[in-house]
């Protein structure tokens, strides 16, 4: 048995301990003296977030097929923890050998939202590693990001060693036999970060320097050398098949936010919504065979012993082998009494048939996402749901027995009008008439309809990457707005209307098209006490002001300022595929309330093509 | 067919809770392939039920739950080949010690619990001189008819008396024994004895200062006997 790093008497005092003992079923062990590479794989969040997380797990076991690789898991401890560990200097460990952060040869840190970069400075810190790069020792492990807030790393720019742009699978071979040769030759960490500059995906941002003018705009970004690459190109699996799935899920003791097997089907998305990063930056949409997946999920259940499987993709709906694999998984759940969830279904007749198989219809509620309130809007974000399919799926979900609908909505979308915020509730009391219209012997106890407001944010990569962001009054304005409108209803009493924090929206929205002078504010704001600003109930909206203020940044500048077409944005030197020419054709099309069909009925030509693989190729030869 | 199931949870097992642990057990029995019997209904759940659950940080070693498994299925597999695949399933720390056919009428683990053996051990065999200071105070404790000590319970703190609830204390080469009142009718924590005994006792709270382990021993119904008393293997 391994020694936990932690004593009794620490582990007894905080909340979960079982959060930082490793130990659990499926976790991976290795005799250390075959080693050559410990790469500590953080999530920067608490253990529940990050072991939720399917990214990490894939690569866990990837990486640990290499037998020259043991690769070990860190999350970030929470803050009765982190408390403890800096008033006795504990230093951060992992949870397989229980030995310091600072001893590996890498720290990769996958980066899901923007709200944990404090956490990736408090794992860090509590590592005892410098939080710059610049400012690490030879010794210090090789600090790695990689997910989806590296499609603009610029923020966090210099806090890491390097940025892994796009799919685990492809090319960490090469950067792993890349330092094994470094190591073995005495060479020295800077060399080795020049070399891995020129392997693809990899971006050294130390190796690129960038000026800005003063109202945040960035004036040039380029190589410091003429032979380090100037366009960091994404990593892409063409053939989902040919790589490896999770053979062996790990299982945690305590209970996560994901207590199933997810079963990945597919990667990247044809729908185009025109505010949606994922549905750009993870282009083509490629699937999975079935054959794959019956596999898959036989083993996953077989090795968890999870009483419940998850289908996870962009829009399962979508997914052509969707009947067949439903089909295998009710057959074998039924037996072995598994429960099968599926999120990101578009409702109609054929998914309310399916749900009513596997859920209890009168726990569960449906989900329509329109995103806004009027057709008109819904064309300009390109969201290929009408009234119609709301109010055929409702009718059908109605008459199946359900009486519980949600619905996600987005304020402050580009072009919207007071029309379109009064189409919210306007809405709602459309699918509440389709409800009343129903006999009254008919129907199934109370109606209840949860409609939810989040605030838009411009990200990088998709066709509203240059608008402008709201500030936090305004979006706040249209939020009540919207929630008085709620209250003129005549139905009002079935409807509940909730939207989220507008503070956090401003900070996600600076962080998303950031430059690299925002890295002082991060850092400024972590200093201050800011952490978990993901959790609510520790975000501190004070702190943030301060740090903005100090750094002589103004945050509603940088996020109200709509940016101009041949502006040199932050993340222009990555290629994800989609060329910034389609980006800007369909903000064109979006201003002309004009849809784009999605990627199965025309190909409109976005780029993805190139990576030579998935629906690019469907039904062609 | 009813059984019962004998199990360790030592090491770092301490740290799981219980109702962790009784997802573990959940998981880990469809891993083995255990043939266990399913509640009706439309989410149908493991027909499972532990004797006592055991406090944080505490070990066990004569551990117990109660299971119902599928008659048909279950002549097929010996006990023996039942604790091998439970045991292939477990996390370092945890062990099947026993898997027993019990009478369809026993009465289920949780309600025949009266009493459980509680062993305080300290790293090191105590000194001649802590040997017998710790006698004396538990002497002098044990002596006292009422002794009062603190519970946090939902609705604030109550004061309960323990004395009635310690069926037997002594020390032992290198540390504590006991036996006390376990189960849903009267529970003792071992760790409010242990405070009791360091607020009272004239040397008891110096060697309570280091650290020491608690772990539970066995698990007794009304009649005092072991909870696997009743069972037989399974052939």
């Amino acid at each position: 048995m391994i020694n936990p790093a932690l004593s009794d008497e620490i582990l007894l005092g905080v909340d979960k301990p079982a959060r930082y003992i490793g130990n659990e079923i499926n976790m991976v062990k290795k005799d250390l003296s075959n080693i050559k590479i410990r790469f500590a794989m953080c999530f920067p969040d608490v253990y529940e977030i990050g072991m939720s997380h399917l990214g990490i797990q894939i690569l866990y076991e990837l990486f640990n097929q290499r037998p020259d690789v043991y690769c070990e898991r860190v999350f970030s401890p929470w803050t009765d923890l982190d408390r403890i560990m800096r008033d006795k200097k504990i230093p951060l460990f992992s949870l397989e050998t229980q030995e310091p952060i600072k001893n590996f040869d890498f720290l990769g840190i996958t980066i899901q939202y923007e709200m944990c970069y404090t956490n990736i400075l408090q794992i860090l810190d509590l590592s005892g590693i410098a939080l710059h790069s610049a400012d690490r020792e030879e010794k210090d492990p090789i600090v790695i990001g990689g997910g989806p807030c590296t499609y603009n790393p610029e923020p966090i720019a210099e806090f890491f060693d390097l940025f892994y742009i796009g799919e685990g699978e492809v090319s960490y071979d090469r950067l792993f036999d890349l330092y094994k040769d470094f190591r073995e030759g005495g060479k020295s960490r800077r060399d080795f970060l020049t070399a891995a500059s020129s392997l693809p995906g990899i971006y050294v941002p130390s190796l690129y320097e960038s000026s800005c003018k003063k109202d945040g705009t960035l004036l040039s970004f380029r190589p410091k050398s003429p032979d380090i690459p100037s366009v960091v190109k994404r990593q892409v699996v063409s053939d989902m098949d040919s790589v490896s799935y999770i053979h062996k899920p790990l299982v945690p003791f305590i209970k996560v936010v994901q207590d199933r097997s997810a079963l990945e089907i597919m990667r990247g998305c044809i729908r185009g919504c025109r505010f949606c990063q994922a549905g750009c930056v993870y282009r083509p949409l490629r699937e999975h065979s079935v054959s794959y997946l019956k596999k898959y999920a036989d083993e996953m259940l077989s090795a968890t012993g999870n009483e419940e499987i998850t289908l996870s993709s962009l829009s399962s709906s979508d997914y052509t082998g969707l009947k067949d694999l439903l089909d295998y998984l009710i057959g074998s759940a039924g037996k072995k009494k598994i429960n099968i969830s599926l999120p990101s279904l578009r409702i109609d007749a054929f998914s309310l048939d399916i749900m009513s198989r596997i859920q209890d219809v009168k726990k569960s509620s449906l989900t329509f996402a329109p995103e806004a309130g009027t057709q008109r809007l819904r064309d300009v974000i390109n969201k290929g749901i009408t009234e119609e399919d709301i109010m055929t799926g409702s009718l059908g979900a109605f008459r199946g027995g359900w009486n519980k609908v949600k619905l996600y909505f987005m304020l402050g979308l580009p072009t919207e009008t007071e029309e379109d915020r009064t189409g919210i509730p306007e809405l709602c009391e459309k699918i509440t008439d389709v409800y009343y219209d129903i006999p009254k012997e008919e129907r199934n106890g109370k109606l209840k309809i949860t409609a939810s407001s989040s605030f838009f944010i411009p990200k990088p990569f998709t066709p509203f990457q240059w608008v402008p962001m709201l500030t936090e009054k305004e979006y706040l304005d249209r939020a009540h707005f919207v929630k008085d409108t709620f209250r003129t209803m005549k139905n009002a009493k079935s409807m509940r209307y909730e939207y989220h924090d507008a503070d956090v929206s401003i900070l996600e929205g600076v962080f998303a098209r950031g430059t690299r002078e925002i890295s002082r504010v991060i850092e400024k704001a972590y200093r201050k006490g800011a952490l978990f600003d993901a959790w609510s109930d520790c975000f501190q909206p004070e702190i943030w002001n301060s740090a903005f203020s100090e750094c002589e940044t103004d945050p509603v500048l940088l996020v109200t300022r709509e940016r101009d077409q041949e502006e040199l944005l932050p993340w222009d030197f990555i290629d994800v595929g989609v060329t910034k020419e389609f980006l800007k054709k369909e903000w064109e099309r979006a201003k002309e309330e004009k849809t784009t069909p999605n990627c199965r009925k025309s190909c409109q030509g976005c780029g993805a093509i190139k990576y030579g693989g998935g629906v690019c190729f469907e039904n062609k030869d | 067919m009813k059984i019962r199931i004998k199990f360790e949870k030592q090491g770092l097992l301490r740290f799981v809770g219980h109702l962790d642990l009784m997802r573990y057990f959940q998981k880990a029995i469809r891993r083995a392939d255990i043939p266990i019997r399913y509640s009706e209904g439309f989410s149908p759940h493991q027909i499972m039920s532990f004797a006592a659950p055991l406090g944080m940080g505490i070990e066990g070693t004569g551990e117990y739950m109660d299971i119902e498994t599928r008659d048909e299925e279950q002549q097929m597999l010996s006990s023996h080949s039942c604790i091998d695949r439970l045991n292939a399933q477990m996390a370092e720390g945890m062990r099947i010690l026993k898997y027993l056919q019990i009478p369809q009428e026993t009465e289920n683990a949780m309600a025949s619990v009266h009493s459980a053996d509680y062993r305080i051990l300290f790293p090191d065999p105590l000194s001649e001189n802590d040997f017998s200071m710790l006698k004396a105070d538990l002497k002098n404790l044990l002596e006292q008819s009422v002794l009062i000590s603190g519970k946090k319970t939902k609705n604030g703190d109550k004061e309960i008396n323990i004395r009635p609830l310690i069926f037997e204390l002594n020390v032992r080469e290198n540390g504590l024994f006991m036996n006390i009142a376990q189960g849903s009718e009267a529970n003792l924590k071992p760790g409010m004895l242990t405070d009791v005994l360091r607020k009272q006792g004239t040397h008891s709270s110096v060697i309570f200062a280091s650290p020491f382990r608690i772990v539970r021993t066995e698990i007794y119904d009304k009649m005092h006997k072991e909870l696997d008393t009743y069972g037989r293997e399974l052939l």
